[in-house]
């Protein structure tokens, strides 16, 4: 076919009819950026930040709508181009929750804070799930976005929770329609989600806001996967990071066999995605979202055990082998059977049944048939256990009943998951399957497919065919042992091609979603699918009873501005002996970790204590989620240090975050002092401000800071402090109370005009009795704890980088306690 | 008020008049709207069904346009300007009495539908701001007491 030849930013370039621009730029190694446009997608149009300026036509056409000609002069970068895409994405920041994308402090904030702070919902870069991996960011760091000069607005939409597996926080979205389309594209025109409302109201939406588990929602995740925007987020792999590897596999969950390609992260699976955003690559919900969930999961064993004489105990894999081959032993011929289950690879299918017919000289080999949530064992083996011929059995999962397990005299038994089986059995081995080991799997349609080791297994740990022939090779059956999985495959005959029914697919129909593996159904395993396959009626909360009625009970709770929550809780004793810096620590129920919290306010006539609460992960979720009339299970204070409160002079008091909150009770106490008391206050931006009024009226002068400059100062408290010294400002003392990463930048400028300064460490504290030393810092020579020493603390002392540094290091710890919620089930939990 | 079964039937009739082409969304949703004065959800899921069109995408086109509304009106619909002279004047404040006064928030409507209340934008009456239409009869120049003693009057009418 001839091409279209065309120059782009003076290089030849050959295109095809029906190119667009876009297209031939790509081709020529020449990026245009774009945000609507995708290569799943048909041309849209809407972003406009793909223009480009093309000889003799008017205007700026958008690159990814145009298509080529012969002839044609394209130029991407020229300076009036640049100009425009940066005012595109200005305008598009302004509505976006931005703040950090034009920060002066951006660099050392994403050096210190590697991870992103786990926010309920995403108010700046620094809680947005997405940061590593956003086009917007990534365009505007591109275009060296400074400042934003057009007002800066946050949509306010309440994070959509409810659904299984997704949050959908649409004060993110920037309307590129990239969601609709490719859920339009995937499902038959029928589009789960649309542009609801125009004009400045036009949001993504379902039909009068409902869940999507009451529209036709098939839970592909496809719009998640293509979000270019933090909006759309998987509620499982979010706060997990950037995988560094994506490994093809084959889902064995039902006989369709998806290709599915897993997200890998240091040899662990943190998600799953479609191969592709075509309606032949689509995937089912468990695919999509339950099958990354199972091999991190909670519940999974992770440890052999074998029965003796006082009960179980744990022990290696040579002390399992050992045990179940001398258990067997004596079962050989038609006492022994053995059961594994159909997502299995052909491989290990194979080999159980050599193992059953060789080591064990039995016939009985069954794999299960399930049907629906029921898990269906070959009657010959049902009737074999109950007349008592069949006396041992050996079984990948939890098929057999209670009788029949009861009926058993040996059981051996090798599976991911706990069950009644191997409660009851002699030798439990922990195993490794699916994505843990490799060989291949017969689909529905009769196509055998790969599936690739794409997760490491712990030590000890090992995939089933090796199970069974290390156990077959103890009995010395030693024509049955292999040294991997490979080796079956070769010894495999040809494949028997599957009959191919054509009973409907779990990806049109999530009634025919898959339910059970290996005897366990899936919503036991992840509970969020609850909510998908049983539609039951939400869980009555149960009411915490405390004996006496007001104790720690929320009186008064508000969202002041996202993420942070005001809590007013009833804690006569706390509040009678509360001074201004100390701290109090709280616990939703006896199981929660206990938390710090600096005092905001206190009222010793009406016995409250106020408390600020940032949404920031599990723990403070759990608070956050409190309603008014709750009550805490524990709240006890007040602990740590107080101030010093005399007259110094002139005071600054520092506050970011739940610090705004924090420095109010030292304002008032500092004033009646006799200090001139100063507050500077920072925020991200104008809509993360709160108690300005209050702070106000408790000391001289209010300077407020945002680091997007959308109010007053652009910057944090240390550029408020550099504006009150600049303009000839003496003073005497200051008080930070913030993150550590603020309490550090906020020094190194006190630290240059020599202003005594004293930081609530706080955020430190683990446990806040000086147990778990997480809270040491290294002042100098010396080595404090914050929660005995402090919370204040000499801020010029401390070593400030390596707090930064350890901190990060217990950050991927604390990812680990994802926090979870489905509050449609009424309760935490960490699958989802 | 008819039920909600007869009303299914009566949707049922309006789309015996057009043919299943999408295209016709936006005259069956007039039809509808006419005929009940609202587009109830039961009848988007008629019509989606009948279209072969989600009844999300329905609602994507109907909200596009702001003739639509989705929930049974009340007997009297009260539209409290906020545009920039009514707010100037302080509108709010007028809304702020009428949201105490009935106990519900603007686009929603009393349990005993008997008002809608509705927040818009310019009435086109600033010369007599704070202005308050009610069904269709605008009220200007109103306080927080005038409101309510105009509201008592038609509730007990
Ligand atoms: S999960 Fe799939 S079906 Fe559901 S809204 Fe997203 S793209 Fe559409
Ligand atoms: S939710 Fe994401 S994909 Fe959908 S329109 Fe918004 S930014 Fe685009
Ligand atoms: S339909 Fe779902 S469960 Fe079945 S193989 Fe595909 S992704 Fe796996
Ligand atoms: S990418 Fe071309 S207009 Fe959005
Ligand atoms: S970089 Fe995010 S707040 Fe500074």
């Amino acid at each position: 076919m001839s091409g279209i030849k065309l120059k782009i930013d003076g290089k030849e370039v050959e295109a095809q009819a029906g190119d667009t621009i876009l297209d031939a730029a790509k081709n020529a190694g020449i990026d245009i950026p774009t945000l609507c446009a995708h290569p799943s997608l048909e041309p849209y149009g809407a972003c406009r930040l793909c223009i480009v300026k093309v000889e003799g036509m008017r205007g700026y056409p958008t690159s990814c709508t145009t298509p080529v000609a012969d002839g044609m002069n394209v130029n991407t970068t020229n300076e009036d181009i640049i100009q425009l895409r940066r005012n595109i994405l200005k305008l598009l920041l302004s509505g976006h929750t931005s703040p950090c994308v034009v920060c002066l402090h951006k660099d050392l904030c994403e050096k210190y804070r590697p991870t992103p702070t786990k926010a309920g919902r995403t108010t700046r870069c620094g809680t947005c799930s997405n940061r590593e991996d956003c086009s917007l960011k990534g365009y505007s760091d591109e275009y060296e976005i400074k400042d934003l000069e057009v007002p800066v607005i946050y949509n306010n939409i309440p994070v959509e929770r409810d659904d299984p597996f997704m949050d959908r926080d649409y004060s993110l979205c920037i309307l590129c329609g990239r969601c609709v389309r490719i859920c339009k594209k995937l499902h038959d025109g029928k589009g789960a989600i649309d542009f609801i409302g125009r004009g400045k109201d036009a949001r993504i939406g379902t039909v009068f806001g409902k869940d999507h588990t009451d529209t036709n929602c098939q839970f592909c995740g496809a719009c998640v996967d293509i979000c270019p925007t933090g909006a759309l987020t998987d509620r499982y792999a979010k706060w997990l990071g950037t995988p560094d590897e994506v490994v093809r596999t084959t889902c064995m969950l039902c006989p369709e066999g998806c290709l599915i390609d897993l997200k890998v992260k240091n040899g662990q699976v943190i998600g799953a995605q479609a191969t592709d955003l075509t309606v032949d690559a689509r995937v089912c919900a468990i695919g999509r979202f339950v099958l990354p969930q199972l091999f991190e999961n909670p519940s999974r064993l992770r440890k052999h055990m074998i029965r003796v004489v006082d009960g179980d105990r744990k022990v290696s894999y040579e002390e399992t082998v050992e045990h179940a081959a001398e258990k067997l032993k004596s079962f050989s011929g038609e006492a022994f059977a053995m059961i594994a289950h159909p997502s299995t690879t052909r491989e290990d299918i194979y080999l159980m049944r050599k193992f059953t017919k060789e080591a064990m000289k039995s016939d009985n080999f069954c794999v299960v048939k399930i049907d629906k949530a029921t898990t269906l064992v070959d009657d010959t083996i049902v009737n074999g256990i109950e007349s008592g011929k069949i006396k041992a059995a050996f079984t990948t999962g939890d098929y057999l009943g209670k009788e029949l397990l009861d009926k058993l005299e040996v059981l051996i038994v090798a599976d991911m998951f706990p069950s009644k089986a191997t409660e009851q059995a002699d030798a439990v081995f922990a195993a490794g399957a699916l994505a843990e080991t490799s060989g291949t799997f017969i689909t529905k349609a009769g196509e055998a497919r790969e599936i690739n080791v794409c997760a490491k297994l712990p030590d000890d740990i090992y995939p089933d065919w090796k199970i069974i022939s290390d156990v077959a090779a103890k009995m010395g059956a030693s024509g049955v042992a292999v040294k991997s999985s490979e080796e079956i495959t070769k010894e495999l005959p040809e494949s028997q091609v599957a009959k191919s029914v054509n009973e409907g697919s779990p990806i049109e129909d999530l009634a025919l979603l898959p339910r059970i593996y290996r005897g366990h159904k899936f919503e036991d395993i992840v509970c969020a699918l609850k909510a998908l396959v049983i539609k039951e009626e939400p869980v009555e909360e149960e009411t915490r009873e405390t004996g006496e009625e007001k104790r720690f009970k929320i009186l008064e709770k508000q969202e002041l501005v996202p993420d942070t929550h005001m809590l007013k809780v009833y804690a006569p004793a706390v509040a009678e002996n509360c001074k201004p810096g100390q701290f109090v620590i709280a616990m939703v129920n006896e199981f929660s970790e206990r938390i710090p919290y600096t005092v905001a306010d206190w009222d010793k006539d009406e016995g409250t204590v106020t408390i600020n609460v940032l949404e920031a992960g599990r723990s403070s979720r759990e608070v956050a989620l409190l309603k008014e009339g709750d009550h805490l299970a524990h709240f006890a204070g007040p602990l740590g240090k107080e101030i010093d409160v005399k007259k110094y002079g002139t005071v600054v008091l520092g506050g970011g975050c739940y610090g705004v909150g924090g420095i109010y009770p030292l304002a008032k106490e500092l004033k009646k002092a006799g200090n001139r008391v100063i507050c500077v206050i920072e925020a991200a931006s104008h809509y993360l401000l709160y108690w300005e009024k209050k702070l106000k009226d408790a000391c001289d002068e209010l300077v407020i800071t945002t680091k997007d400059g959308s109010r007053d100062i652009k910057g944090g408290v240390q550029e408020g402090v550099e504006m009150l010294v600049g303009r000839g400002e003496k003073i005497d003392q200051s008080f930070i109370i913030g993150c550590t990463f603020m309490m550090m930048l906020v020094c190194e400028e006190t630290k240059k005009h020599s202003i005594p300064t004293l930081t609530a460490m706080n955020p430190l504290m683990l446990d806040g009795t000086g147990m778990c030393g997480a809270c040491r810092v290294t002042m100098g020579e010396e080595v404090k704890f914050a929660c005995v020493d402090g919370p204040f603390l000499d801020g010029l002392q401390i070593d400030w980088k390596e707090l930064m540094q350890r901190h990060s290091a217990f950050r991927s710890e604390e990812i680990e306690s994802l926090p979870q919620e489905h509050s449609k089930h009424k309760h935490l939990c960490r699958t989802i | 008020m008819p039920t909600e079964t007869t009303m299914i039937a009566d949707i049922q009739a309006v789309l015996k008049n057009y043919t299943d082409d999408r295209d016709n969304l936006i005259p069956i949703l007039q039809e509808v709207q006419e005929m009940s004065g609202y587009i109830s959800e039961e009848s988007m899921d008629v019509i989606a069904d009948y279209l072969d069109i989600t009844p999300t995408e329905i609602y994507g086109v109907a909200t596009f346009y702001t003739q639509f509304v989705f929930t049974r009106p009340g007997e009297h619909v009260i539209k409290v300007c906020l545009g920039t002279a009514c707010h100037v004047k302080k509108g709010q404040q007028i809304m702020g009495e009428i949201i105490n006064y009935l106990g519900i928030q603007p686009g929603e409507t009393t349990e005993d539908y008997k008002f809608t209340l509705a927040a818009v934008a310019c009435l086109g009456s600033c010369a007599l701001a704070p202005a308050v239409v009610i069904d269709g009869e605008v009220y200007g120049r109103q306080t927080p007491q005038s409101v309510k003693k105009l509201l008592k009057e038609i509730r007990e009418s």
